[in-house]
Protein backbone atom coordinates (compact mmCIF):
# COMPACT_ATOMS: atom_id res chain seq x y z
CA UNK A 1 0.00 0.00 0.00
CA UNK A 2 1.12 3.51 -0.49
CA UNK A 3 0.11 7.11 -0.80
CA UNK A 4 -2.36 8.42 -3.30
CA UNK A 5 -3.15 11.89 -4.54
CA UNK A 6 -6.85 11.06 -4.94
CA UNK A 7 -7.34 8.01 -2.69
CA UNK A 8 -11.13 7.83 -3.06
CA UNK A 9 -10.70 7.68 -6.84
CA UNK A 10 -7.54 5.64 -7.20
CA UNK A 11 -8.67 2.84 -4.91
CA UNK A 12 -12.38 2.86 -5.76
CA UNK A 13 -14.17 -0.44 -6.29
CA UNK A 14 -14.48 -1.74 -9.84
CA UNK A 15 -18.27 -1.31 -9.59
CA UNK A 16 -17.82 2.33 -8.60
CA UNK A 17 -15.41 2.97 -11.49
CA UNK A 18 -17.82 1.34 -13.93
CA UNK A 19 -20.61 3.54 -12.63
CA UNK A 20 -18.53 6.73 -13.11
CA UNK A 21 -17.64 5.63 -16.61
CA UNK A 22 -21.20 4.68 -17.57
CA UNK A 23 -22.64 7.93 -16.35
CA UNK A 24 -19.81 9.94 -17.89
CA UNK A 25 -20.21 8.22 -21.23
CA UNK A 26 -23.96 8.79 -21.44
CA UNK A 27 -23.49 12.50 -20.62
CA UNK A 28 -20.60 12.91 -23.01
CA UNK A 29 -22.40 11.30 -25.94
CA UNK A 30 -25.39 13.58 -25.40
CA UNK A 31 -23.14 16.61 -25.20
CA UNK A 32 -21.26 15.93 -28.40
CA UNK A 33 -24.38 14.87 -30.31
CA UNK A 34 -26.03 18.17 -29.46
CA UNK A 35 -23.01 20.46 -29.82
CA UNK A 36 -20.63 18.96 -32.36
CA UNK A 37 -21.95 18.50 -35.92
CA UNK A 38 -18.94 16.36 -36.78
CA UNK A 39 -19.85 13.84 -34.09
CA UNK A 40 -23.55 13.97 -34.91
CA UNK A 41 -22.78 13.16 -38.57
CA UNK A 42 -20.50 10.31 -37.61
CA UNK A 43 -23.11 8.87 -35.27
CA UNK A 44 -25.86 9.22 -37.82
CA UNK A 45 -23.72 7.43 -40.38
CA UNK A 46 -23.23 4.64 -37.87
CA UNK A 47 -26.94 4.58 -37.08
CA UNK A 48 -26.63 5.42 -33.37
CA UNK A 49 -28.21 8.17 -31.32
CA UNK A 50 -27.71 9.10 -27.65
CA UNK A 51 -30.87 7.05 -26.92
CA UNK A 52 -28.93 3.89 -27.74
CA UNK A 53 -26.24 4.61 -25.17
CA UNK A 54 -27.29 3.61 -21.66
CA UNK A 55 -23.89 2.85 -20.19
CA UNK A 56 -20.47 1.34 -20.67
CA UNK A 57 -22.00 -1.80 -22.19
CA UNK A 58 -23.09 0.27 -25.21
CA UNK A 59 -19.69 1.81 -25.88
CA UNK A 60 -19.00 -0.65 -28.70
CA UNK A 61 -21.94 0.75 -30.69
CA UNK A 62 -20.17 4.08 -31.15
CA UNK A 63 -17.94 4.72 -34.17
CA UNK A 64 -14.19 5.03 -33.76
CA UNK A 65 -12.39 8.33 -34.13
CA UNK A 66 -8.96 8.44 -35.80
CA UNK A 67 -6.21 10.94 -36.37
CA UNK A 68 -7.68 11.46 -39.85
CA UNK A 69 -10.89 12.72 -38.23
CA UNK A 70 -8.85 15.15 -36.15
CA UNK A 71 -7.12 16.40 -39.29
CA UNK A 72 -10.38 16.71 -41.16
CA UNK A 73 -12.02 18.60 -38.33
CA UNK A 74 -8.97 20.87 -37.81
CA UNK A 75 -8.93 23.26 -36.08
CA UNK A 76 -12.36 23.76 -34.41
CA UNK A 77 -14.48 20.91 -35.79
CA UNK A 78 -14.45 18.69 -32.70
CA UNK A 79 -14.91 21.36 -30.06
CA UNK A 80 -17.76 20.74 -27.67
CA UNK A 81 -17.54 24.15 -25.97
CA UNK A 82 -17.28 27.67 -27.41
CA UNK A 83 -13.76 29.03 -27.81
CA UNK A 84 -14.46 31.67 -25.20
CA UNK A 85 -14.70 28.94 -22.54
CA UNK A 86 -11.23 27.67 -23.43
CA UNK A 87 -8.07 28.78 -21.67
CA UNK A 88 -5.31 26.76 -23.36
CA UNK A 89 -4.14 25.13 -26.55
CA UNK A 90 -1.55 22.36 -26.79
CA UNK A 91 -0.39 20.63 -29.92
CA UNK A 92 1.35 17.51 -31.14
CA UNK A 93 4.69 17.66 -32.91
CA UNK A 94 2.94 16.32 -36.01
CA UNK A 95 5.70 14.94 -38.19
CA UNK A 96 3.24 13.94 -40.91
CA UNK A 97 0.39 16.03 -42.22
CA UNK A 98 -1.35 18.69 -40.23
CA UNK A 99 -0.71 18.95 -36.52
CA UNK A 100 -3.31 18.03 -33.98
CA UNK A 101 -4.48 20.92 -31.84
CA UNK A 102 -6.24 20.25 -28.52
CA UNK A 103 -8.32 22.78 -26.58
CA UNK A 104 -8.72 22.94 -22.81
CA UNK A 105 -11.14 24.65 -20.46
CA UNK A 106 -9.88 25.40 -16.95
CA UNK A 107 -11.55 22.17 -15.77
CA UNK A 108 -9.76 20.24 -18.50
CA UNK A 109 -6.44 21.68 -17.33
CA UNK A 110 -7.28 20.83 -13.70
CA UNK A 111 -8.15 17.26 -14.62
CA UNK A 112 -4.93 16.84 -16.59
CA UNK A 113 -2.79 18.34 -13.84
CA UNK A 114 -4.49 16.13 -11.28
CA UNK A 115 -3.49 13.10 -13.36
CA UNK A 116 0.12 14.32 -13.32
CA UNK A 117 -0.04 14.92 -9.57
CA UNK A 118 -1.19 11.31 -9.13
CA UNK A 119 1.82 10.17 -11.18
CA UNK A 120 4.15 12.20 -8.95
CA UNK A 121 2.65 10.76 -5.77
CA UNK A 122 2.86 7.23 -7.21
CA UNK A 123 6.57 7.90 -7.73
CA UNK A 124 6.92 8.80 -4.06
CA UNK A 125 6.38 12.54 -4.45
CA UNK A 126 5.08 14.80 -1.66
CA UNK A 127 4.75 18.54 -1.14
CA UNK A 128 8.25 18.51 0.34
CA UNK A 129 9.82 17.45 -2.93
CA UNK A 130 11.71 19.59 -5.40
CA UNK A 131 10.40 18.65 -8.82
CA UNK A 132 12.81 19.30 -11.66
CA UNK A 133 10.91 19.43 -14.95
CA UNK A 134 13.23 19.03 -17.93
CA UNK A 135 10.55 18.28 -20.48
CA UNK A 136 10.12 20.94 -23.13
CA UNK A 137 7.65 23.73 -22.33
CA UNK A 138 5.43 25.14 -25.02
CA UNK A 139 2.94 23.50 -27.33
CA UNK A 140 4.36 20.14 -26.28
CA UNK A 141 2.41 18.79 -23.29
CA UNK A 142 5.39 17.32 -21.38
CA UNK A 143 6.59 20.44 -19.54
CA UNK A 144 3.20 22.07 -18.82
CA UNK A 145 1.69 18.77 -17.66
CA UNK A 146 4.25 17.79 -15.06
CA UNK A 147 4.70 21.44 -14.07
CA UNK A 148 0.97 21.66 -13.30
CA UNK A 149 0.97 18.32 -11.50
CA UNK A 150 3.80 19.44 -9.29
CA UNK A 151 1.92 22.68 -8.45
CA UNK A 152 -1.21 20.71 -7.56
CA UNK A 153 0.84 18.57 -5.23
CA UNK A 154 2.40 21.66 -3.66
CA UNK A 155 5.95 20.65 -4.46
CA UNK A 156 8.61 23.21 -5.29
CA UNK A 157 8.67 23.21 -9.06
CA UNK A 158 11.73 23.93 -11.19
CA UNK A 159 10.50 24.73 -14.71
CA UNK A 160 13.85 23.94 -16.33
CA UNK A 161 12.59 22.94 -19.78
CA UNK A 162 14.94 20.93 -21.97
CA UNK A 163 18.56 21.55 -22.96
CA UNK A 164 21.50 23.37 -21.35
CA UNK A 165 22.73 20.36 -19.45
CA UNK A 166 25.30 22.33 -17.41
CA UNK A 167 22.60 24.57 -16.00
CA UNK A 168 20.34 21.57 -15.37
CA UNK A 169 23.07 19.92 -13.29
CA UNK A 170 23.90 23.12 -11.46
CA UNK A 171 20.28 23.67 -10.40
CA UNK A 172 19.97 20.01 -9.54
CA UNK A 173 22.91 20.18 -7.15
CA UNK A 174 22.36 23.72 -5.78
CA UNK A 175 18.60 23.43 -5.26
CA UNK A 176 18.62 19.74 -4.38
CA UNK A 177 16.07 18.48 -6.87
CA UNK A 178 14.52 15.24 -5.66
CA UNK A 179 12.33 14.22 -8.60
CA UNK A 180 13.34 14.62 -12.23
CA UNK A 181 10.80 14.60 -15.08
CA UNK A 182 12.11 14.27 -18.66
CA UNK A 183 12.40 11.88 -21.56
CA UNK A 184 14.23 8.63 -20.76
CA UNK A 185 16.92 9.38 -23.33
CA UNK A 186 17.60 12.77 -21.74
CA UNK A 187 17.70 11.08 -18.32
CA UNK A 188 20.34 8.68 -19.60
CA UNK A 189 22.32 11.59 -21.00
CA UNK A 190 22.01 13.59 -17.78
CA UNK A 191 23.14 10.56 -15.77
CA UNK A 192 26.20 10.20 -17.94
CA UNK A 193 27.03 13.90 -17.68
CA UNK A 194 26.61 13.89 -13.88
CA UNK A 195 28.87 10.89 -13.49
CA UNK A 196 31.47 12.32 -15.88
CA UNK A 197 31.65 15.45 -13.75
CA UNK A 198 31.98 13.32 -10.64
CA UNK A 199 28.85 14.93 -9.14
CA UNK A 200 26.95 11.76 -8.30
CA UNK A 201 27.36 12.48 -4.54
CA UNK A 202 26.10 16.03 -4.95
CA UNK A 203 22.68 15.16 -6.36
CA UNK A 204 19.66 14.40 -4.20
CA UNK A 205 17.37 12.73 -6.71
CA UNK A 206 15.23 9.86 -5.47
CA UNK A 207 12.91 9.30 -8.42
CA UNK A 208 12.41 10.08 -12.07
CA UNK A 209 9.27 10.19 -14.21
CA UNK A 210 10.17 9.43 -17.79
CA UNK A 211 7.88 9.40 -20.79
CA UNK A 212 7.08 10.74 -24.25
CA UNK A 213 9.21 8.11 -25.97
CA UNK A 214 9.74 4.36 -26.03
CA UNK A 215 12.24 2.93 -23.54
CA UNK A 216 13.17 -0.49 -22.30
CA UNK A 217 13.60 -2.29 -18.98
CA UNK A 218 17.33 -2.29 -19.69
CA UNK A 219 17.33 1.51 -19.98
CA UNK A 220 15.35 1.71 -16.75
CA UNK A 221 17.94 -0.39 -14.99
CA UNK A 222 20.83 1.67 -16.36
CA UNK A 223 19.26 5.00 -15.38
CA UNK A 224 18.34 3.73 -11.92
CA UNK A 225 21.89 2.50 -11.34
CA UNK A 226 23.59 5.59 -12.74
CA UNK A 227 21.53 8.08 -10.71
CA UNK A 228 20.62 5.95 -7.69
CA UNK A 229 16.90 6.56 -8.23
CA UNK A 230 13.69 4.70 -9.02
CA UNK A 231 12.59 5.33 -12.61
CA UNK A 232 8.87 5.45 -13.41
CA UNK A 233 7.12 5.40 -16.74
CA UNK A 234 4.32 7.79 -17.68
CA UNK A 235 2.05 7.67 -20.73
CA UNK A 236 -0.19 10.13 -22.44
CA UNK A 237 -1.11 11.83 -25.65
CA UNK A 238 -2.10 15.39 -26.43
CA UNK A 239 -5.37 14.31 -28.02
CA UNK A 240 -6.54 12.84 -24.72
CA UNK A 241 -4.90 15.45 -22.42
CA UNK A 242 -1.15 14.94 -22.23
CA UNK A 243 1.19 12.99 -19.94
CA UNK A 244 -0.58 11.30 -17.04
CA UNK A 245 -3.30 9.45 -18.94
CA UNK A 246 -1.59 6.54 -17.21
CA UNK A 247 1.34 6.29 -14.82
CA UNK A 248 3.47 3.71 -13.08
CA UNK A 249 3.27 2.85 -9.38
CA UNK A 250 5.80 1.36 -6.97
CA UNK A 251 5.30 -2.07 -8.55
CA UNK A 252 6.75 -0.80 -11.88
CA UNK A 253 4.87 -3.46 -13.84
CA UNK A 254 2.63 -1.33 -16.03
CA UNK A 255 0.82 1.99 -15.94
CA UNK A 256 -2.49 2.61 -14.13
CA UNK A 257 -4.94 4.39 -16.42
CA UNK A 258 -6.89 7.22 -14.75
CA UNK A 259 -10.21 5.46 -15.29
CA UNK A 260 -12.31 8.05 -13.51
CA UNK A 261 -11.57 10.32 -16.51
CA UNK A 262 -10.72 7.97 -19.37
CA UNK A 263 -12.24 4.74 -20.65
CA UNK A 264 -9.67 2.39 -22.16
CA UNK A 265 -10.40 -0.41 -24.63
CA UNK A 266 -8.10 -2.69 -26.58
CA UNK A 267 -9.27 -3.65 -30.05
CA UNK A 268 -8.16 -5.81 -32.93
CA UNK A 269 -6.74 -3.12 -35.23
CA UNK A 270 -7.86 -4.97 -38.36
CA UNK A 271 -11.47 -5.72 -37.41
CA UNK A 272 -12.24 -3.19 -34.69
CA UNK A 273 -13.47 -6.00 -32.43
CA UNK A 274 -13.03 -5.30 -28.69
CA UNK A 275 -10.55 -7.73 -27.12
CA UNK A 276 -10.65 -9.13 -23.59
CA UNK A 277 -8.07 -8.08 -20.98
CA UNK A 278 -4.73 -9.81 -21.45
CA UNK A 279 -4.88 -9.70 -25.23
CA UNK A 280 -2.60 -7.55 -27.32
CA UNK A 281 -4.26 -4.93 -29.50
CA UNK A 282 -4.70 -1.25 -30.26
CA UNK A 283 -5.44 1.04 -27.35
CA UNK A 284 -8.59 3.15 -27.68
CA UNK A 285 -9.54 6.00 -25.34
CA UNK A 286 -12.76 7.82 -24.56
CA UNK A 287 -12.05 11.03 -22.64
CA UNK A 288 -15.60 11.47 -21.39
CA UNK A 289 -14.75 14.04 -18.70
CA UNK A 290 -13.17 16.54 -21.03
CA UNK A 291 -15.28 19.65 -21.66
CA UNK A 292 -13.70 21.37 -24.64
CA UNK A 293 -12.29 18.48 -26.61
CA UNK A 294 -13.82 15.16 -25.56
CA UNK A 295 -12.80 12.29 -27.83
CA UNK A 296 -14.96 9.20 -28.17
CA UNK A 297 -13.27 5.90 -29.00
CA UNK A 298 -10.09 7.56 -30.21
CA UNK A 299 -7.69 5.05 -31.77
CA UNK A 300 -4.19 5.71 -30.43
CA UNK A 301 -2.42 3.30 -32.84
CA UNK A 302 -0.42 2.18 -29.80
CA UNK A 303 -0.40 -1.56 -29.28
CA UNK A 304 -0.60 -2.72 -25.68
CA UNK A 305 -2.18 -5.15 -23.24
CA UNK A 306 -4.58 -4.26 -20.41
CA UNK A 307 -4.56 -6.04 -17.08
CA UNK A 308 -7.01 -5.77 -14.17
CA UNK A 309 -5.03 -8.03 -11.86
CA UNK A 310 -4.82 -6.75 -8.31
CA UNK A 311 -1.88 -4.40 -7.86
CA UNK A 312 0.20 -4.38 -4.69
CA UNK A 313 0.03 -0.56 -4.59
CA UNK A 314 -3.70 -0.77 -3.81
CA UNK A 315 -4.84 1.13 -6.89
CA UNK A 316 -7.81 -0.42 -8.66
CA UNK A 317 -7.35 1.35 -12.00
CA UNK A 318 -6.63 -0.95 -14.94
CA UNK A 319 -2.97 -1.25 -15.93
CA UNK A 320 -1.55 -1.02 -19.45
CA UNK A 321 1.78 -2.29 -20.66
CA UNK A 322 4.23 0.07 -22.30
CA UNK A 323 3.26 0.48 -25.94
CA UNK A 324 4.58 -2.66 -27.65
CA UNK A 325 4.38 -1.26 -31.14
CA UNK A 326 2.21 0.67 -33.54
CA UNK A 327 -0.83 -0.67 -35.31
CA UNK A 328 -0.35 1.39 -38.47
CA UNK A 329 2.00 -1.05 -40.06
CA UNK A 330 1.05 -4.37 -38.51
CA UNK A 331 1.96 -7.55 -40.38
CA UNK A 332 0.55 -10.97 -39.72
CA UNK A 333 3.24 -13.61 -40.12
CA UNK A 334 2.47 -17.25 -39.33
CA UNK A 335 -0.69 -16.00 -37.68
CA UNK A 336 1.27 -13.78 -35.30
CA UNK A 337 0.93 -9.98 -35.23
CA UNK A 338 4.27 -8.40 -35.99
CA UNK A 339 4.94 -4.68 -35.75
CA UNK A 340 8.00 -3.23 -37.48
CA UNK A 341 8.44 -0.95 -34.47
CA UNK A 342 8.94 -4.03 -32.26
CA UNK A 343 11.77 -5.11 -34.52
CA UNK A 344 13.18 -1.60 -34.45
CA UNK A 345 13.17 -1.64 -30.64
CA UNK A 346 15.10 -4.90 -30.56
CA UNK A 347 17.66 -3.58 -33.04
CA UNK A 348 18.21 -0.37 -31.08
CA UNK A 349 18.52 -2.33 -27.82
CA UNK A 350 21.25 -4.42 -29.36
CA UNK A 351 23.29 -1.51 -30.65
CA UNK A 352 22.29 -1.71 -34.29
CA UNK A 353 21.12 1.29 -36.26
CA UNK A 354 17.43 1.59 -37.07
CA UNK A 355 18.31 0.95 -40.71
CA UNK A 356 16.50 -2.26 -41.40
CA UNK A 357 14.18 -3.91 -43.83
CA UNK A 358 11.68 -6.64 -43.22
CA UNK A 359 11.03 -9.12 -45.98
CA UNK A 360 8.01 -11.36 -45.59
CA UNK A 361 7.54 -14.22 -47.99
CA UNK A 362 5.40 -17.31 -48.32
CA UNK A 363 6.77 -20.51 -49.76
CA UNK A 364 4.76 -23.74 -49.82
CA UNK A 365 2.08 -22.12 -47.65
CA UNK A 366 4.57 -21.29 -44.94
CA UNK A 367 5.40 -17.70 -44.01
CA UNK A 368 8.95 -16.58 -43.46
CA UNK A 369 10.33 -13.31 -42.17
CA UNK A 370 13.78 -11.96 -42.82
CA UNK A 371 15.22 -8.90 -41.13
CA UNK A 372 17.97 -7.15 -43.04
CA UNK A 373 20.18 -4.99 -40.87
CA UNK A 374 22.85 -2.62 -42.07
CA UNK A 375 26.26 -3.20 -40.54
CA UNK A 376 27.59 -0.26 -38.54
CA UNK A 377 31.16 0.57 -37.47
CA UNK A 378 30.11 -0.02 -33.84
CA UNK A 379 28.85 -3.53 -34.48
CA UNK A 380 31.69 -4.56 -36.76
CA UNK A 381 34.58 -6.63 -35.54
CA UNK A 382 37.59 -8.19 -37.16
CA UNK A 383 36.53 -11.48 -35.60
CA UNK A 384 33.87 -13.48 -37.40
CA UNK A 385 32.95 -15.25 -34.19
CA UNK A 386 32.09 -11.94 -32.48
CA UNK A 387 29.84 -10.87 -35.33
CA UNK A 388 28.07 -14.21 -35.51
CA UNK A 389 27.63 -14.27 -31.73
CA UNK A 390 25.99 -10.81 -31.89
CA UNK A 391 23.86 -12.04 -34.77
CA UNK A 392 22.70 -15.02 -32.71
CA UNK A 393 21.83 -12.78 -29.77
CA UNK A 394 19.76 -10.65 -32.11
CA UNK A 395 17.91 -13.69 -33.48
CA UNK A 396 17.14 -14.83 -29.93
CA UNK A 397 15.93 -11.36 -28.90
CA UNK A 398 13.70 -11.13 -31.97
CA UNK A 399 12.29 -14.56 -31.20
CA UNK A 400 11.41 -13.52 -27.67
CA UNK A 401 9.89 -10.20 -28.82
CA UNK A 402 7.91 -11.51 -31.79
CA UNK A 403 7.20 -15.07 -30.73
CA UNK A 404 8.36 -16.36 -34.09
CA UNK A 405 11.71 -17.08 -35.66
CA UNK A 406 13.10 -14.40 -37.95
CA UNK A 407 16.15 -14.80 -40.16
CA UNK A 408 18.70 -12.03 -39.63
CA UNK A 409 20.79 -10.92 -42.56
CA UNK A 410 23.61 -8.44 -42.07
CA UNK A 411 24.03 -6.23 -45.10
CA UNK A 412 26.46 -3.53 -46.16
CA UNK A 413 25.80 0.07 -45.10
CA UNK A 414 23.40 2.04 -47.29
CA UNK A 415 22.39 -1.10 -49.16
CA UNK A 416 18.78 -0.94 -48.01
CA UNK A 417 16.62 0.52 -50.74
CA UNK A 418 15.51 4.05 -50.10
CA UNK A 419 12.67 5.67 -51.93
CA UNK A 420 12.69 9.45 -51.82
CA UNK A 421 15.27 9.33 -49.06
CA UNK A 422 13.16 7.14 -46.76
CA UNK A 423 14.02 3.49 -46.36
CA UNK A 424 11.36 1.04 -47.47
CA UNK A 425 10.79 -0.82 -44.22
CA UNK A 426 8.58 -3.68 -45.25
CA UNK A 427 8.52 -5.76 -48.38
CA UNK A 428 5.65 -8.22 -48.31
CA UNK A 429 6.05 -10.64 -51.18
CA UNK A 430 2.91 -12.58 -50.29
CA UNK A 431 0.53 -10.14 -52.03
CA UNK A 432 -2.14 -10.96 -49.48
CA UNK A 433 -4.27 -7.93 -50.14
CA UNK A 434 -4.25 -7.95 -53.91
CA UNK A 435 -6.67 -9.62 -56.30
CA UNK B 1 58.79 -10.14 -34.75
CA UNK B 2 56.99 -7.17 -36.26
CA UNK B 3 53.48 -5.80 -35.77
CA UNK B 4 51.75 -4.45 -38.82
CA UNK B 5 48.33 -2.95 -39.47
CA UNK B 6 45.65 -4.85 -41.29
CA UNK B 7 42.34 -3.50 -42.56
CA UNK B 8 39.22 -5.61 -42.08
CA UNK B 9 36.24 -4.85 -44.31
CA UNK B 10 32.67 -6.08 -43.92
CA UNK B 11 31.34 -7.71 -47.09
CA UNK B 12 28.05 -9.34 -47.92
CA UNK B 13 28.31 -12.86 -49.19
CA UNK B 14 26.92 -12.42 -52.68
CA UNK B 15 28.48 -12.57 -56.13
CA UNK B 16 30.65 -9.60 -57.02
CA UNK B 17 31.22 -8.01 -53.61
CA UNK B 18 34.90 -8.86 -53.51
CA UNK B 19 35.38 -7.62 -57.06
CA UNK B 20 33.64 -4.36 -56.11
CA UNK B 21 36.04 -3.92 -53.20
CA UNK B 22 39.17 -4.59 -55.25
CA UNK B 23 37.71 -2.31 -57.95
CA UNK B 24 37.43 0.57 -55.48
CA UNK B 25 41.01 0.03 -54.31
CA UNK B 26 42.28 -0.19 -57.85
CA UNK B 27 40.46 3.04 -58.83
CA UNK B 28 42.36 4.81 -56.07
CA UNK B 29 45.70 3.23 -56.91
CA UNK B 30 45.86 1.30 -53.67
CA UNK B 31 48.39 -1.48 -53.95
CA UNK B 32 47.50 -4.52 -51.88
CA UNK B 33 50.31 -6.49 -50.27
CA UNK B 34 48.13 -9.33 -49.06
CA UNK B 35 44.49 -10.27 -48.78
CA UNK B 36 42.44 -13.04 -47.27
CA UNK B 37 38.71 -13.54 -46.73
CA UNK B 38 36.95 -15.17 -43.83
CA UNK B 39 33.30 -15.88 -44.34
CA UNK B 40 30.22 -16.96 -42.44
CA UNK B 41 26.88 -17.91 -44.04
CA UNK B 42 25.77 -14.59 -45.43
CA UNK B 43 28.67 -12.24 -44.84
CA UNK B 44 32.43 -12.19 -44.80
CA UNK B 45 35.41 -10.16 -43.66
CA UNK B 46 38.06 -9.22 -46.18
CA UNK B 47 41.41 -8.63 -44.51
CA UNK B 48 43.91 -6.65 -46.47
CA UNK B 49 47.41 -5.32 -45.94
CA UNK B 50 48.41 -2.17 -47.78
CA UNK B 51 51.21 0.38 -47.61
CA UNK B 52 49.20 3.45 -46.67
CA UNK B 53 46.68 2.23 -44.11
CA UNK B 54 45.08 5.58 -43.30
CA UNK B 55 44.67 6.66 -46.90
CA UNK B 56 43.08 3.30 -47.71
CA UNK B 57 40.72 3.58 -44.73
CA UNK B 58 39.55 6.95 -46.04
CA UNK B 59 39.02 5.53 -49.53
CA UNK B 60 36.98 2.63 -48.13
CA UNK B 61 34.88 4.75 -45.78
CA UNK B 62 34.12 7.21 -48.57
CA UNK B 63 32.96 4.27 -50.67
CA UNK B 64 30.55 3.34 -47.87
CA UNK B 65 32.33 0.32 -46.41
CA UNK B 66 32.40 -0.55 -42.73
CA UNK B 67 36.01 -1.28 -41.90
CA UNK B 68 38.51 -1.16 -39.07
CA UNK B 69 42.22 -1.41 -38.42
CA UNK B 70 43.56 -4.37 -36.50
CA UNK B 71 47.09 -4.91 -35.29
CA UNK B 72 48.54 -8.18 -36.59
CA UNK B 73 51.73 -9.97 -35.89
CA UNK B 74 53.98 -10.81 -38.81
CA UNK B 75 56.41 -13.64 -38.47
CA UNK B 76 59.13 -14.43 -40.93
CA UNK B 77 59.54 -18.13 -41.55
CA UNK B 78 61.75 -20.47 -43.45
CA UNK B 79 60.42 -21.76 -46.74
CA UNK B 80 60.73 -25.41 -45.79
CA UNK B 81 58.38 -28.23 -44.79
CA UNK B 82 57.21 -28.04 -41.19
CA UNK B 83 58.06 -24.36 -40.67
CA UNK B 84 54.39 -23.34 -40.25
CA UNK B 85 53.49 -26.21 -37.98
CA UNK B 86 56.44 -25.32 -35.73
CA UNK B 87 54.93 -21.88 -35.17
CA UNK B 88 51.38 -23.20 -34.83
CA UNK B 89 52.53 -25.75 -32.26
CA UNK B 90 54.08 -22.98 -30.19
CA UNK B 91 50.92 -20.87 -30.33
CA UNK B 92 48.73 -23.88 -29.59
CA UNK B 93 50.74 -24.76 -26.50
CA UNK B 94 50.21 -21.27 -25.16
CA UNK B 95 46.49 -21.51 -25.88
CA UNK B 96 46.53 -18.72 -28.48
CA UNK B 97 43.76 -18.91 -31.04
CA UNK B 98 44.48 -17.95 -34.63
CA UNK B 99 41.70 -15.92 -36.31
ZN1 LIG C 1 -0.09 -0.28 -8.81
Amino acid sequence: MGNYFSPEKETASREQIREWQSKGLVDCVKRVYENVPYYRNKMEEAGVTPDDIHGLEDLHKLPFLTKDDLREAYPYGLMARPLTDCVRIQSTSGTTGRRVVAFYTQNDIDLWEECCARALVAAGGTKDDVVHVSYGYGLFTGGPGLNGGSHKLGSLTLPMSSGNTDRQIQFMTDLQSTIICCTPSYAAYLAESINERGLRDKIHLKAGIFGAEAWTEEMRHDIEQALGIKAYDIYGLTEISGPGVSFECSEQTGMHINEDYFIAEVINPKTGEVLPDGEKGELVFTSFSKEAFPLIRYRTKDICILSREKCSCGRTFVKMTKPLGRSDDMLIVKGVNVFPSQIETVLLNHGYAANYQIIVDRQKNSDSIEVRVEMTPEMFSDELSKITAREKELVAALKSMLGIYAVVRLVEPKSIIRSEGKAVRVIDRRNLYKG
Amino acid sequence: MVYTQQISVFLENRPGTLAELTGVLCDHNVDMRAMCVADAMDFGIARIIVDDVYNTMTVLKDAGYVCQITKVLTIEMQDEPGALSKILDLLGKEGINLE
